[in-house]
């Protein structure tokens, strides 16, 4: 898929503003905090009405704003020439397909697939263990829209369970939300584990070109438990009954689950350099990019967000080589790329844009 | 009972709003089933030719409404007026769980359709409807909320999808 068009209304620091995207290459020049990630982020909504920079969706309308709007124009593989648009004023946000309302997320998460490629993705590496699932959640969110409600499922029996364990509900009640649970579960471990295969499997293809002389990289899936079947999530539940009222919480399951990602540099604890590790992130969101466009059949837009200036030139030049030439790239920085005469450029002032 | 005044007997305008107070004081729950009802048990209930053997277990009245609607569903109801949802305090005894388990304990029901919201909280009550209510007693039991757009309840599926998800229904277990 290809954007051509975005129009945005009181999204953050932009007022309003209308970009013409019908190009395979754009680039958004400016200053820090004017604006340019702002418009990624706008474009990032599209896979799953989620921002790559914030779980505070209420964050994203202009301040003072009642809410905000953005319409894309977008060129489908499948579905042509799409007019999309997000409105986000009171109430839930509605999303419009050729002025067609949505009714189930689950129809519309990996419809219009986009990767985001910001320096925040440092934090799949760094951070907890629920910043690696939130990315693997939504990655085969959108691959699959039954993964997708498997894990509100899953996520909304957990916190209905919690809720008979601190209150001390009946065991009947546990019962029936833990056989109810079991299924969901099941499912989630057995897509997390085929979808980290599939991933690392196009990670280690995308890292070679990216960074040649690196050992390979790691990724794997790092269950929090080794449940076999769906009987016996059931059976380790009833089990932890006792230990989980104590606690007011579900100990065990899948939402404690864990990636485990990293540089084979020897120890597996060792994360590498601060370009390696850049070098990696940048080349897990191409293998995302490439898996999404193999499944999905669909090309996805890489939003490339000021990561291209922070990787040294080899690994630059990698990833030009690693990314297929089929994807369309709309990327920030600082300053003009080298070949400024390949891409359509912007300038960034003040949440304003001006062809440059 | 409003919506009926209103659409059925427009001519009765002037005296509406008198009937309307009436009929809202004298509707209650059926004692049996929990449909609305101005008599102690509702007209299905009552009704000698529907199979009230088989029950078709629904959230709300506007549930029954719709399957009434279809006309694909000739047996009678259950209306639990909920789900279970810890989160929202709702547990068995908010709901109507213990007319149920009485129909279920008089050994005169042969079949129950469980036709809740197609999402966890709907399949946990379903859960604890076989467990708890009818145990090891020879009833069929078969949930409908799979054929249903998930997350919407029986209420916003249309006769058709109604239908087929009732003629389709599978044994559950
Ligand atoms: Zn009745």
């Amino acid at each position: 898929m290809r954007f051509s068009t975005l129009r945005l209304q009181d999204f953050r620091n932009i007022e309003f503003g209308e970009l013409d995207l019908s190009s395979e290459r754009v680039f958004l020049c400016g200053s820090n905090g004017q604006g340019k990630s702002n418009l990624l982020e706008a474009l990032g909504l599209v896979t799953a009405l989620r921002s790559f920079r914030t779980q505070d969706l209420g964050s994203m309308k202009r301040q003072g704003s009642a809410g905000y709007r953005a319409f894309y124009a977008i060129e489908h593989e499948v579905d042509g020439r799409v007019n999309l648009e997000v409105e986000a004023s009171k109430g839930p946000r509605s999303v419009l397909v050729d002025g067609e309302k949505v009714g189930r997320m689950s129809d519309f998460i990996g419809r219009f697939p986009v990767v985001p490629m910001s320096s925040g993705d440092l934090m799949l590496l760094r951070g907890s263990p629920g910043d690696r699932r939130r990315f693997m959640d939504l990655t085969l969110s959108a691959l699959d829209g039954a993964y997708y409600l498997a894990l509100r499922n899953y996520h909304k029996g957990v916190a209905e369970r919690n809720r008979l364990l601190k209150e001390n509900g009946s065991d009947a009640e546990l019962a029936a939300f833990e056989a109810e649970l079991a299924p969901h579960a099941h499912r989630l471990q057995r897509d997390r584990s085929a979808g980290v295969k599939a991933l690392h499997v196009v990670l280690e293809q995308v890292y070679r070109s990216l960074a040649e002389k690196d050992e390979g990289p790691v990724l794997s899936y790092d269950p929090n438990l080794e449940a076999n079947g769906v009987e016996s999530y059931r059976d380790l539940w009833e089990r932890q009954r006792s230990r989980d009222r104590i606690l007011g919480a579900t100990q065990k399951g899948p939402h404690r689950d864990d990636f485990k990602l990293g540089l084979c540099l020897g120890s597996a604890k060792e994360y590498g350099s601060d370009g390696q590790q850049r070098g990696l992130m940048v080349a897990l969101r191409v293998a995302q990019a490439v898996l999404f466009q193999e499944r999905l059949s669909v090309v996805p837009v890489l939003l490339v967000d000021d990561v291209l200036g922070e990787l040294d030139p080899a690994r630059r030049a990698g990833f030009w080589k690693a990314c297929p030439d089929a994807f369309q790239i709309i990327a920030s920085g600082t300053v003009f790329p080298e070949e400024a005469e390949a891409w359509k450029c912007y300038s960034v002032t003040s949440g304003s844009f001006i062809t440059a | 009972m409003a919506l009926h005044l209103l659409v059925e007997q427009p001519e009765t305008g002037q005296d509406l709003m008198s009937c309307l107070s009436e009929a809202a004081a004298s509707v209650r729950q059926c004692a049996q089933c929990g449909n609305l009802s101005e008599t102690e048990l509702c007209g299905i209930c009552l009704d000698k030719n529907r199979d009230i053997t088989s029950l078709c277990v629904v959230e709300h009245v506007q549930d029954l409404f719709a399957l009434e609607r279809s006309g694909a569903w000739k047996g009678g109801y259950h209306v639990l007026c909920g789900k279970l949802s810890p989160i929202h305090g709702i547990g068995p005894e908010q709901l109507n769980m213990g007319s149920l388990k009485n129909r279920i304990q008089a050994g005169e029901i042969k079949e129950l359709v469980l036709a809740l919201s197609n999402d966890i909280e709907g399949q946990a009550t379903c859960h604890y409807i076989q467990e708890e209510l009818v145990e090891k007693r020879e009833i069929e039991i078969t949930r409908i909320g799979f054929g249903l757009p998930s997350g919407g309840g029986v209420t916003y599926a249309d006769s058709v999808t109604l239908r087929s998800a009732l003629d389709s229904r599978r044994s559950y277990e």
